[in-house]
């Protein structure tokens, strides 16, 4: 621990306070009592009160690299959306598919997968969803096998890149796993995963996956152009869009980290987005832009990065790595497997980000039993696939469902809980099934 | 009453008003809504306790799909293709509904003996019309518009 410390509180064991600090927050963070970034401040900041960290080791403790990463993505598709693409995609797929419900199931989870990985989960199903409700309302059909292929897809398209999920974001910045590193080990595996839960869905549906050529008509009258509300603003998103992802890829090999790319690539939009206009209307923009930025989360996530360190610095995650070595008997496909399972498990029942922040010190205070920073490559992958693909177990595992749920209950068509777990259960299985064959295949065979 | 008087809601509201029974059906509202001209009616209990107000939004909402009526729904519809007859369905399967799902019910009311100056706020803010109801049992006893106002300091003394 820092010698310039200030004394703990009571004189009380540091260890023992840090787990009750952090052990109380969790608690709070799963009663879904109090607001999660209520309750990380609090957390975070009886870390430092306590004298178990200062605030200067706590500040340290933040990975800024994570909070720029997600700040410069939220601006991008803050501005992006306003272009109406995501419709535009929607409706354009839907069309493509000649307004065949099935062609319909396949085509619009399949853009709300790749829209996920490359953008929020909950913007995607922000978007993607109300065209959905509409067209299967058109179509006459029950809105329920697409809207289930829009929850999982949206969690399964997340796993597959850097930037598709939170999770991801923080390991790939901890362990310095690069974009290319994510899109090259995950994706293959999260194209399986994603048709294979899709095969799911349609042979559950099937038979209710008809409708009639008059309905059919109605939705193929519609005009995919329509959506777009601003051409010059959509040619300039993809643009910089397309500029931050080759950043990311080309980035590495320059010492540019990905937080720097989404930030420069913000800020470069931002200006295009208020270039030429008078000083007010460009003050109105900014403000506009900054107010859709979810500050909530930002603040949730520096105030947890604050609270583990003070857990790292007491010794305690350094102990539940001993711990987990002795389980695990070091040895590292036993590791993976154990990190794949615990990962998919937790974040069915609680939020993802806490957890990962939480195993990422863990699992790297194991790196020397486990033979080197480049042997522990399929533990992190482990750690990625199950956090992601975990929030498809129940209706509360990921953000994205909650909203989908909200969607289906205004739409008069509610998805309880129960009712979710029905489907949302098999799913997490099947996933992580076959995210174990992959890991064995690629990694221990 | 002199002009100059602290004026209460009670000086001016106009009574009884026009109102509608939470079991009314929504063809009700519409016949309603038409012969008044009005854009919001109250609603009451068959006791006549207030219970809320049917705007002629929420029924403008029924006539679209309850993709682009719902909160968070969509925005831009400028894709889409409808029919006279696409909204006539829509509109006649609900025609027999109660109204009551679609009933405002976190209306601010003010009561007779409220300040006017406090309905007044209200309507700058928010509202076309205040309720004015009992302080004791919630009845709906009159209303306060801008017309209602308009007329009372127009009015010769």
């Amino acid at each position: 621990m820092d010698s310039s410390a200030p004394a703990i509180l009571l004189g009380l064991d540091p260890l023992w306070l840090s787990t009750a600090i952090f052990v109380a927050t969790y608690a709070l963070l799963i009663s879904e009592r109090v607001h999660r970034t209520v309750a990380a401040m609090l957390g975070a900041g009886l870390m430092i009160l306590s004298g178990i960290i200062t605030q200067d080791d706590a500040f340290d403790g933040v990975d800024f690299n994570t909070i720029s990463l997600l700040t410069g993505m939220m601006i991008l598709v803050g501005i992006t959306q306003r272009t109406g693409i995501f419709q535009f995609v929607a409706v354009w797929v839907v069309k493509k598919a000649k307004a065949d419900p099935r062609g319909i199931l396949v085509t619009l989870a399949t853009v709300t997968a790749v829209f996920s990985a490359f953008f929020d989960n909950v913007t995607t199903v922000l978007l993607i969803v109300p065209v959905t409700l509409l067209v299967v309302d058109k179509l006459e059909v029950s809105p329920y096998p697409f809207l289930y292929a829009e929850i999982f897809a949206s969690n399964i398209g997340g796993t597959a890149t850097l930037i598709g999920d939170p999770p991801n974001i923080m390991i790939g910045s901890a362990v310095g796993l690069s974009f290319t590193d994510f899109i090259s080990e995950l994706g293959p595996v999260v194209v399986c995963i994603h048709f294979a839960v899709l095969l799911v869905i349609y042979l559950l549906w099937t038979r209710q996956l008809t409708s009639s050529p008059e309905a059919r008509a109605r939705v193929m009258a519609f005009d995919a152009r329509g959506s777009i509300t601003d051409t010059v603003l959509l040619r300039q998103s993809l643009a910089v869009m397309a500029t931050v992802i080759t950043g990311f890829i080309v980035g590495e090999h320059f010492g540019l980290q990905s937080g720097s790319v989404a930030l420069g690539g913000a800020a470069l939009l931002m200006l295009l987005f208020t270039l030429g206009r008078t000083g007010k209307e460009q003050s109105a923009r900014v403000q506009e832009v900054l107010a859709e930025l979810e500050w909530g989360t930002i603040l949730f996530f520096m105030c947890l990065f604050m609270m583990v360190h003070g857990l790292k610095a007491s010794g305690v995650l350094t102990l539940l790595g001993q711990q987990m070595v002795g389980l695990t008997g070091g040895d590292l496909q036993v590791t993976a497997f154990a990190t794949l399972w615990l990962a998919a498990t937790a974040s069915a029942v609680i939020d993802n980000v806490p957890f990962v922040a939480t195993m990422i010190p863990v699992l790297q205070s194991t790196t020397a039993h486990l033979g080197g920073t480049e042997q522990m490559a399929p533990v992190w992958w482990a750690l990625s696939l199950g956090a992601c693909l975990g929030g498809n177990g129940t209706l509360v595992g990921a953000t994205a469902n909650i909203i989908v749920a909200g969607f289906a209950e205004r739409a008069g068509q509610p998805i309880s809980f129960g009712r979710f777990l029905l489907l949302g259960l098999p799913v997490l299985l099947l996933s992580t099934i076959i995210a174990s064959g992959y890991l064995y295949l690629r990694h221990f065979a | 009453m002199a002009i100059t008087d602290h004026v209460q809601c009670s000086a001016i509201m106009h009574s009884p008003p026009t109102h509608l029974y939470v079991d009314s059906t929504v063809q009700e509202a519409i016949d309603l809504l038409v012969e008044h001209h009005m854009y919001n009616v109250p609603v009451v209990d068959r006791d006549e306790i207030f219970v809320g107000e049917i705007s002629a939004r929420r029924l403008m909402g029924l006539l679209l799909p309850v993709s682009l009526s719902m909160e968070q729904g969509l925005k831009q519809t400028s894709f889409m293709r409808e029919s006279l007859a696409d909204i006539k369905r829509r509109l006649d399967s609900v025609k027999s509904h109660p109204i009551a799902p679609y009933v405002a019910t976190d209306i601010t009311v003010v009561y007779p003996d409220s300040p006017l100056i406090d309905a007044l706020m209200l309507l700058f803010h928010k509202y076309i019309r205040i309720p004015v109801v009992d302080r004791n049992n919630g009845r709906l006893l009159g209303g306060i518009s801008l017309i209602t106002l308009l007329r009372a300091v127009e009015a010769p003394e």
